[in-house]
């Protein structure tokens, strides 16, 4: 015979398994507050007072997700420029990937790229300019 | 490839101990029919594992189905003292399909006290979430409650889908919070219900890292769904989960 199926609630002892470690929660807080940010609910850094975190702190968690991704196809590629201007409209992170482009490349490599990371360095410029503007008008 | 359920799967099935009741049609058509790609003797041999070793009572093996719409399956698996909080076992889920998409129903899971803290209920859990992969399952939806779940699956990103609960949430908040703590709770709240006026997608992940907010979310009770047609949330579920 089947059980009512509301005649208990609760998934086990899921709090205790799903109890993160620090780095984790960490990670979690500062998916919460760029989601925030996106959807804006706050400034960033309102989103940073909101969720207790340090303005080092989000700036790291943002140029860790956002490396690979930003360095790989930006410069002359149409889609990723226009996920950039959409998905990732926020001068602060742009603002982050411009600084990005001076430190994460050692002498050599910066020498080699240094035309394909002008490009890049000119086009994120160019819309952290335009979202400014935008969000001055807004 | 999707999964044919054969006979001889619901052979092997039917040896674990499951009893099959409810509709008319053959089994293995109604699930080949509704639910194809479930791979429900892999699924349930795993969960045998995991669970039928937890009690020395005997254990009732439970698929109800239905083809009345919509389609439902329900899996169930207790001890005959389910009910005892230190020592019962009992599970349960449900399947619907609602047109082409197939709504997953995790209604309770409980274990032994002598089975908990071992990492049992994240196992069931990823248990379920590669089935639900692989049958291309839409949605999971399920009541969080009190301090089991109330604040772990809005960590979880689970979206609350009744404005009610949400609201009754946010006025405990604001009842126990102090007026700094508040304002950005009631921030999250106005944004979202401004732009989505009868919204069943509430953000809950937003209010689990506000400050103060573990205590009341671990004290609530509120019906969530997890949308996994969203390639991010699905993402970032099985990173919360794994």
């Amino acid at each position: 015979m089947l059980l009512d199926r509301k005649k208990f609630s609760g998934f086990g002892d899921i709090d205790h398994d799903l109890i993160q470690s620090s780095e984790k929660e960490l990670l979690h807080k500062c998916m919460v507050a760029e989601q925030s940010i996106s959807d804006g609910d706050f400034s960033v850094d309102e989103a940073l007072e909101a969720y207790g975190l340090s303005k080092e702190q989000y700036d790291s968690y943002v140029a860790k997700k956002s490396k690979s991704f930003i360095f790989l196809s930006l410069s002359g590629n149409k889609e990723t420029y226009a996920t950039i201007k959409t998905s990732f409209a926020v001068p602060h992170v742009i603002d982050i990937y411009i600084e990005m482009l001076d430190s994460s490349f050692d002498d050599q490599l910066h020498f080699i790229l240094k035309d394909r990371i002008g490009r890049i360095k000119s086009e994120l410029e160019g819309i952290s300019s335009d979202v400014k503007k935008l969000k001055t008008k807004a | 490839m999707l999964h044919i359920i054969t006979n001889e799967e619901i052979e092997r099935i039917k040896a674990l101990g499951f009893e099959t009741t409810g509709s008319t049609v053959p089994f293995v058509e109604f699930l080949n029919e509704y639910f194809p790609g479930f791979r429900i003797g892999e699924y349930l041999a795993a969960l045998e594992n995991l669970l039928g070793s937890l009690t020395q009572v005997r254990i009732t093996k439970e698929l109800s189905f239905h083809e009345s719409p919509p389609p439902m399956l329900i899996i169930q698996y207790y001890s005959g003292d389910c009910e005892d909080d230190q020592t019962g076992l009992a599970f349960s889920q449900a399947f619907t399909r609602h047109g082409n998409e197939i709504v997953a129903e995790l209604d309770y899971l409980r274990i032994p006290e002598s089975a908990r803290k071992k990492g049992l209920s994240k196992k069931v859990l990823n248990l379920n979430l590669q089935q639900y992969e692989a049958m291309g399952v839409a949605k999971i939806k399920l009541e969080a409650a009190l301090s089991n779940g109330g604040l772990v699956w809005a960590k979880a990103f689970f979206s609350a889908t009744e404005p009610e609960e949400v609201k009754t949430i946010l006025i405990k908040a604001e009842n126990k919070l102090t007026a700094e703590q508040f304002k950005f709770v009631e921030r999250v709240y106005d944004n979202y219900y401004n732009q989505n006026p009868d919204g069943k997608a509430f953000p809950m992940n937003k209010w689990s890292q506000l400050a103060g907010m573990d205590q009341i979310l671990q004290g609530s009770r509120w019906h969530g769904e997890l949308d996994l047609n969203n390639s991010d949330i699905l993402t970032k579920f099985k990173n919360y989960v794994a």
